[in-house]
């Protein structure tokens, strides 16, 4: 398992449609994804786990991947979140 | 929340609609009868669906219209439930966008919006009141979830 912590910095913060692509995204990769915000633990194959957890801009989060190529898809999907638009 | 909405006369339940179109523009009646929009908000969500595509369809069976935060037509924070008991094709020919529960959002800032997607995805993760939407097929049986529920 491997995990790195980072900002949402998207300005609409992870609402529906990013959340939306943030999934197809994640859905693709065989194993687990999963996202911690505080005490909160949620799939990030799961776009209503993604929009309970109210990730607004600025919010840190932690992302955790666990499975095959673990450490290329953590980098790819960090790069993902970071640069996602709006 | 369910009781809420009941309360607020933001539950309503359709046949079903024409097209995706008319859908939303059904589903936004409740919160325009009570000030919460205008009638331009539909027109709103319905261009954006065009622009970005059914990402409002976010379960099977359930779509969460809205458009971004002070979009024209909102006047306040806003949610309804709508039942619509024909499932509406919110992609014409592709069936994993269909849906019959339908939550409308209107927001006119980000804490709000995001409170309020907190609240609605917090009640749907909840697979027995999910189930029950699926199945109430008159605003008595939706009072009834609500009150055994809790929600």
């Amino acid at each position: 398992m491997v995990e790195k912590t980072i900002t949402v910095v998207n300005p609409s913060g992870i609402h529906a449609r990013p959340a939306t692509l943030v999934v197809d995204f994640c859905k693709v990769y065989p194993c687990t994804v999963e996202v911690v915000k505080g005490e909160k633990v949620g799939n990030l194959k799961s776009i209503l786990m993604i929009l309970s957890m109210g990730l607004k801009r600025g919010t840190e989060i932690t992302l955790r991947v666990s499975g095959e190529n673990e450490e290329a898809f953590l980098d790819s999907l960090v790069a993902y979140i970071l640069n996602l638009e709006d | 929340m369910l009781k809420e909405l009941l309360e607020q006369n933001r539950v309503e339940i359709y046949d079903g609609f024409d097209n995706w179109q008319d859908a939303i523009r059904g589903c936004c009646h409740s919160l325009i009868a009570d000030g919460s929009i205008t009638a331009e908000y539909a027109e709103a969500i319905i261009e954006n669906v065009l622009q970005y595509g059914p990402y409002i369809v976010i379960a099977d069976d359930l779509a969460i219209p809205h458009t971004k935060v002070n979009a024209r037509g909102v006047l306040s924070n806003g949610i309804s439930f709508t039942k619509v008991r024909k499932p509406v094709e919110f992609e014409p020919g592709n069936p994993t966008k269909n849906a019959r529960l339908i939550f409308t959002l209107a927001a006119n800032d980000m804490d709000g919006h995001f409170a309020h997607m907190e609240r609605l995805s917090e009640l749907l993760l909840d697979s027995e009141a999910f189930r029950g939407l699926q199945e109430a097929d008159d605003i008595e049986s939706i009072r009834r979830l609500a009150e055994r529920l809790g929600v």
